[in-house]
């Protein structure tokens, strides 16, 4: 008999969104919380508007960070894993993003650094841990986005839980 | 203009899909397309460099590797200094890879067809089934960008992944399921009403797997646009699959 599995469990709740000034955060990274306190929409968006009267700059920028739903890999069936990207409407100066998975609410793997990526409208990173049956993975995304030049505000900062699922076919 | 396709009215036209995989999944080609075709191709996602798309043979002969039906991304692309040189640990996580960038600047998409990709394969396959405007589309609804419109069709399970199963003509399968206008999205697994072949691209992988007649996976190989080789139902496709390259230095 086939292994029924994952429940697929989403909430819409809690999220954080910071907008940022200057250009700093990137190499510091945002960090994964310890803990996973909420489910999330699995997605979170930064928008950057035209400074007024800026020549050459075009049209509102939305950045949206979003999750898929932790699964088992196909790859490696040791272990679950968790993708996570940042997308814009256009291209911009530069996206850093970084992911974690949750095992039952506690911080269980991150991606090892961040995803950066200069000149274009997505950036997307992984995190996985070991699959373990019958638990609730969370996940988490954050970054920074540089907008393109005379946008305001110059930099924006996700920091996201998202999507969550049982995994029970480990 | 591609054809919308709209949700199924029920999930029984996947219940040949389920069928074949009513099992664990064992990590193979089989796993991912049903095994009762004659042949089988995989097609490798184009990494980009400049946004002009680079094929996984040049990257393999600017580092000194083999291009091969098995091979994988990061088998292809050896470490850089100050980047882990652990076997394991280089191959089997799915961390995006720096830029190679006198090869490279953009990694294969993980996941989802490429647009030009779905767009090729509707392009071949259409001359290959009776039924080319009756198609099955079954898409995760793990999909963080998925519709919701999408999201609430009808739904099969399939290796522990709860699947939303569309109908439309083949052109559909180049419809992009994403609610962002920004970002695009296909279905992982489609098919003709006749069951002449079948695409599937895993969640985890950068690489689509198509099982069809000998025409047809002949016409993929040999396809311009498209970077296609031959492949086999029992050919493995875990992250240590690239037995080829995974040993070299």
């Amino acid at each position: 008999m086939r292994n029924r599995t994952m429940k697929i469990v989403v909430a819409v709740s809690a999220f954080a969104v910071a907008l940022a000034g200057p250009a700093a955060a990137a190499e510091t990274g945002e960090t994964a919380p310890q803990s996973a306190l909420s489910e999330g929409s699995g997605t979170v968006e930064v928008i950057a508007t035209p400074a007024p009267g800026a020549p050459g700059a075009q049209a509102v920028i939305r950045c949206v960070g979003g999750t898929d739903n932790p699964h088992k890999s196909h790859t490696d069936p040791r272990r679950a894993n968790v993708h996570v990207n940042i997308t814009c409407s256009a291209n911009v100066a530069r996206i850093a993003v970084r992911g974690a998975i949750y095992r039952d609410g506690a911080l269980a793997g991150t991606s090892a650094r961040n995803h950066v990526t200069t000149g274009r409208k997505s950036a997307a990173n992984h995190a996985n841990t070991a699959c373990r049956n019958n638990h609730l993975y969370g996940s988490w995304v954050g970054g920074e986005i540089t907008f393109p030049p005379n946008y305001v505000p110059p930099t924006g900062k996700i920091s996201a839980f998202g999507r969550s699922a049982r995994i029970t076919n480990c | 203009m591609t054809a919308q396709p709209v949700p199924a009215a029920t999930a029984r036209a996947s219940a040949w899909v389920v069928t074949a995989a009513d099992r664990v999944f064992g990590g193979t080609v089989g796993d991912l397309v049903p095994v009762r075709f004659p042949a089988y191709a995989r097609v490798f996602h184009p990494a980009l460099r400049v946004g002009a798309p680079v094929r996984w043979s040049e990257v393999a002969t600017a580092h000194g590797r083999a291009m091969h039906p098995l091979a994988q991304w990061a088998q292809l692309n050896p470490p850089s200094p100050g980047e882990t040189s652990r076997p394991e640990q280089w191959g089997s996580d799915l961390r995006p890879i720096t830029a190679r960038l006198a090869v490279w600047d953009e990694e294969p998409v993980l996941g989802s067809m490429p647009a030009m990709v779905a767009a090729e394969l509707v392009s071949v396959l259409t001359k290959h089934t009776r039924t080319p405007g009756r198609c099955w589309f079954a898409v995760w609804d793990g999909y963080g960008a998925l519709s919701a419109r999408w999201r609430a069709a009808p739904s099969f399970e399939l290796f522990g992944r709860d699947m939303a199963l569309l109908s439309g003509s083949i052109a559909s399968a180049a419809f992009s399921l994403s609610d962002k206008p920004f970002e695009d999205l296909y279905a992982n697994m489609w098919w003709p009403s006749d069951h002449s072949w079948c695409v599937a691209t895993d969640v985890d992988m950068m690489t689509t797997y198509v099982g069809g007649s000998a025409e047809a996976v002949e016409a993929l190989v040999r396809n311009d646009f498209l970077e296609v080789l031959p492949a086999a139902a029992e050919h493995s496709v875990t992250w240590d699959s690239d037995t080829v390259n995974h040993a070299r230095p």
